[in-house]
């Protein structure tokens, strides 16, 4: 429980990196950000109702389009895992590197898809002035899109760290970290599934 | 997980999870979600509305954990009791922020006689 | 063309706004303006004078050694109290002078933004960073670390509030701040009724350096949690860490709020949205229910380590354990729980029934109970104790009688029916100040004279301190207690001019007085710590033996200032006050008698690194830029920190050992002072 890591360094001959302290220090990190993300909730669970005359969630929204949406996310997820696995049960940095772009693929097609339905809304005219509602909406859905987009440039800058300096206790770190915050990504991904589209939809 | 099975990794001190694990929590998400978007899809089987928010909600929290347990691996093993810890604290703060904010705002809306619709 | 080059900065009228102002509010200005100049040409001269550009550099600028970010969170902090006082002075003028047919000395809009200012900069930019520098400097050393759990995050914790203060500042001399207020209330922050850029001056000020909060509030979780010397459990840890730990996860709870609110705020200005418009279906009331649940639990992130401070002091000053150090805990742990959860009584007139209004006065009510513990516990630590009175102490004496009345009018408030007349009184602005400059105020000042030898090595002027405060205390209760009675007779907060007839005036003019008498205290204060660096060299000043009051804790254990790396041995504890029991009985700081000779070890510490400093940087590019809509430059700005940040990421070569041989050579160093002092 009192792990001094730097301090338990100077006692130890040889350098060994501990990085039990990061991923928990990150793990905090996405308690705060899902307050950030329950704040939005909050302000979209009030604001919806507020359409100003213009569409509801129900007219504007589809869901079979969503839905894969969700799945690829999903699918992405667990690609991740496979790829930590991969760490431990081949100690194979070429697995990792190739499990993490088949994540980063479908990363990257989810924000792809996310970008075109806010193009198609945009074009029919409901963008995030149209209403309180459309803002929340925007607001919401686009502030997780923005955090895939940073996990997927994280996850670049990864592939280029594992393939320089292989699998070491760093590289390991800071995967674990980028895994809490992918799989947190899918978590919330699924409450904006719920919340957004398919009670949008009741 | 029960607690055996919790393995911890040397260097990170994170839990990892098995081969299994993974499967395993990927095909019930998939099923999970599946479930709550047949529901609403596919007419809600002549639930209530009321009776259908609460069943997308169940499946959505019932994921949550989940995917909690299978991806991001958190137990009740005592090396990540701060993790557990901290996440039970920040569901309770969830719910105070959530619950609160709605209670506050839709009081406001039924005492001042703005219901929704004339927000609209 | 130019306006896409250099955004608003192409129109003069938002630029120079005070050019088009009468000639009194220019003299006003550019005498400011001047002074900045001097002070600044003064200060950069010097430095160069000196040729002390790369010490600073290579000291302070690059440094991750928590003791130096917390000397430096403290030096931004007073330079940004001289300008929040400053604006409270000309506040308190211009009130007593505006009885009509007065109209005092300033513009409605200079009024405007100077009570927002004031404000904004006494909460983000004195208070906040007066408890970032407590934790910096005395956290780690209070659970016997090495260092903070993330030192290059707090380095960039650090500049990322810099480029937020800088930011707040940059809007004397270009552009304007925000009118409206220190919480920015739509729909008048909206851009249709505020359209210049002091609103987005606010937004990003308060954006940048909350990141930074956010970022040292888990940083300072994380050290609390995982980096507690051998034996110190979570019951065994000092009182003032406890705080510290508790703050910190109101830290993280309520700044991810803010920056919500904020950024809603702010995209309803940029992007055209409507969140808290009049129109399209947005509802003001919305947002101040969101800065309310950031707002309420930020006084108990600034007073509860305000109240770890008190409870240190008086210990070590009444020569006893603190009385009730489980309660104490529990206090604390309570009143983190219960901030969270009174918002509500701050819009109790926004119009929710009564059955919302109840429930969050009586949860009000009810903060009083674990705070009046404290206060007992304080008392009962005093009582029978053999105590000096030192000027920590005299400030501690200022915080009982001022913070129990700003506690009794708070319960007050807390009753909705009294609310519905007092809500946007002066008797309000009366109850905050009387609570936060009483707690907050009292208590930072009271922890900085207390461990000032730790972070410098010699103490501050005891007579000069004890003037101080007698002249803060003093002058708060003229200041304020008329501001209380004018409140009571109808003044609302925030009144630029009022009739004669009100009868307002005999007592704001008092309410001036009181505000002079404080402006006293701060020049004792200033006198304060020129008296003692010209005299730290004296014997009774200078401070040889790391514990100049004959302390309780760890961080009296080592050296003043400590060594960079804190504690030469990882200290073991066994009980609570764990330095006091190892003096007792003549052991070192691992429970071991203290003549026994054993080697040291080699040191692991972090490396310096620039990129703290950079970041900050970039960061102000990009919110000066986005401020006046210099599109370009912010995307550049954005990328640039992504992309530091992503370099950052790429340097795996971050740390260092220190040689047992440097070790020793500055421990035996510290055992020759030590020796010099002993008779």
């Amino acid at each position: 429980m009192n792990t001094n890591s730097i301090a338990l360094g100077g006692d130890a001959p040889a350098h060994h990196f501990d990085g039990s302290k990061n991923v928990f220090g990150f793990w905090i990190y996405i308690m705060t950000d899902c307050i950030l993300f329950a704040t939005l909730f909050a302000v979209y669970a009030v604001l919806h109702t507020h359409t100003y005359g213009g569409p509801n969630a129900k007219e504007l929204f589809s869901l079979p389009f969503v839905l894969t949406e969700t799945l690829l996310l999903l699918t992405s997820s667990f690609t991740y895992g496979l790829g930590m696995l991969a760490i431990r049960t081949q100690a194979s940095a070429e697995a990792l590197v190739r499990w993490l772009w088949v994540t980063f693929i479908l990363g990257f097609c989810f924000i792809a898809m996310e970008i075109y339905e806010f193009h198609n809304l945009y074009l029919e005219g409901h963008t995030w002035a149209s209403s309180a509602f459309l803002s929340s909406f925007f607001t919401l859905v686009s502030t997780h899109g923005l955090h895939v987009t940073l996990g997927l440039i994280w996850m670049l800058a990864m592939i280029f760290q594992v393939k320089k300096h292989g699998i070491t206790p760093l590289t390991k770190t800071k995967l674990t970290c980028l895994g809490l915050f992918w799989h947190f990504l899918d978590i919330v991904w699924i409450f904006v599934f719920s919340v957004v589209y398919l009670m949008g939809a009741i | 997980m029960t607690k055996h099975e919790t393995h911890f990794d040397v260097d990170t001190g994170a839990a990892c999870g098995t081969y299994k694990t993974y499967v395993r929590g990927f095909l019930l998400s998939v099923l999970l979600t599946l479930m709550a978007f047949c529901m609403v899809g596919f007419g809600g089987f002549g639930l209530s509305k009321a009776a259908l928010y609460v069943a997308v909600a169940a499946l959505a929290i019932i994921q949550l954990f989940v995917q909690l347990v299978f991806f991001l691996h958190l137990s009740t093993h005592s090396k990540s009791s701060w993790n557990l810890l901290s996440f039970i604290f920040t569901l309770v703060m969830v719910a105070i922020l959530v619950v609160g904010t709605m209670w506050i705002m839709y009081n406001l809306y039924a005492n001042m006689g703005m219901n929704a619709m004339a927000m609209s | 063309m130019l306006e896409t080059l250099i955004g608003k900065l192409s129109n003069p009228q938002e630029v120079f706004p005070y050019m088009y102002e009468p000639v009194s509010q220019q003299i006003i200005i550019f005498s400011m303006l001047a002074f900045i100049v001097l002070a600044g040409v003064a200060v950069l001269g010097s430095i160069t004078y000196f040729k002390k550009w790369g010490y600073l550099w290579r000291e302070w600028i690059v440094t991750v050694d928590h003791k130096r970010i917390g000397a430096m969170y403290l030096i931004v902090a007073f330079v940004m109290l001289v300008r929040g006082f400053a604006d409270a002075v000309m506040m308190r003028v211009q009130q007593a002078m505006a009885a009509s047919p007065s109209d005092g000395y300033l513009v409605p809009q200079h009024f405007d933004q100077i009570f927002t200012a004031h404000g904004v900069i006494m909460i983000f930019f004195v208070a906040m960073p007066l408890m970032f520098a407590m934790f910096n400097l005395v956290v780690p050393l209070q659970i016997g670390a090495r260092d903070v759990a993330f030192p290059f995050l707090n380095a960039a914790s650090f500049w990322l509030f810099v480029a937020g203060a800088l930011l707040a500042n940059v809007s004397l001399l270009i552009g304007d701040f925000s009118h409206a207020g220190w919480l920015a209330y739509p729909p008048f922050s909206e851009i249709a009724y505020s359209p210049t850029v002091g609103t987005d001056y606010y937004i990003w000020a308060i954006q940048i350096s909350g990141i930074g909060t956010l970022l040292s509030g888990i940083n300072f979780f994380v050290t609390i949690l995982k980096m507690r010397c051998q034996g110190m459990t979570l019951m065994k840890m000092p009182i003032f860490t406890w705080t510290a730990l508790c703050s910190s996860i109101l830290v993280m709870l309520i700044f991810p709020v803010l920056t919500i609110a904020l950024a809603l705020l702010g995209l309803d200005r940029y992007m055209d949205m409507h969140f808290f418009t009049t129109t399209f279906g947005g509802d003001q009331m919305m947002y101040v229910n969101l800065i309310w649940i950031w707002g309420h639990p930020e006084v108990y992130v600034l007073v509860l380590p305000a109240f770890g401070i008190y409870s240190e002091i008086v210990a070590t000053f009444s020569r006893k354990p603190l009385f009730g150090y489980v309660t104490m805990v529990w206090a604390t742990a309570v009143i983190t729980v219960l901030s969270f959860i009174v918002w509500a009584h701050h819009f109790f007139t926004m119009g929710a029934g009564a059955d919302v209004n109840a429930v969050f006065g009586i949860l009000t009510m009810i903060i009083s109970v674990p705070t009046g513990v404290k206060v007992f516990n304080w008392l009962f630590t005093m009582y029978r104790g053999r105590i000096t009175f030192t000027s920590p102490m005299y400030w501690m004496m200022g915080f009982f009688v001022t913070f129990t009345i700003g506690g009794m009018t708070g319960v007050m408030l807390a009753v909705p029916g009294i609310d519905f007349q007092a809500h946007n009184s002066a008797f309000l602005v009366a109850h905050f100040h009387n609570t936060i400059i009483g707690g907050v105020v009292f208590g930072y000042f009271a922890g900085l004279t207390y461990w000032f030898p730790k972070m410098f090595g010699f103490k501050l002027n005891e007579r000069l301190g004890k003037c101080a405060a007698w002249c803060w205390v003093i002058g708060f209760f003229v200041a304020f207690v008329p501001i209380y009675i004018a409140g009571g007779l109808g003044l609302t907060r925030r009144l630029y001019h009022y009739d004669a007839a009100t009868g307002f005036q005999p007592y704001l003019i008092v309410a001036a007085i009181g505000a002079g008498i404080i402006a006293l205290g701060v020049v004792f204060q200033v006198l304060q710590i020129i008296v003692s660096i010209k005299n730290k060299n004296k014997p009774e000043y200078r401070d040889l033996t790391g514990d100049p009051w004959n302390g309780r804790t760890l961080e009296w254990a080592t050296s003043s200032p400590p060594a960079f790396y804190n504690f030469a041995r990882d200290p073991e504890v066994t009980c609570i006050d764990a330095f006091w029991e190892q003096k007792e009985k003549g052991l070192d700081v691992q429970g071991k008698p203290k003549n026994q000779s054993r080697p040291y070890h080699a040191i692991h510490m972090p490396k310096n690194t620039a990129m703290g400093f950079i970041i900050g940087i970039l960061a102000f590019i990009f919110a000066f830029a986005m401020v006046w809509h210099i599109w370009w430059l912010a995307i550049v700005g954005l990328v640039a920190s992504i992309g530091a940040i992503i370099v950052r990421s790429f340097n795996y070569d971050i740390d260092y050992y220190v040689p047992v041989k440097e070790v020793e050579r500055i421990e035996l160093k510290h055992q020759q002072e030590m020796t010099m002092v002993k008779p």
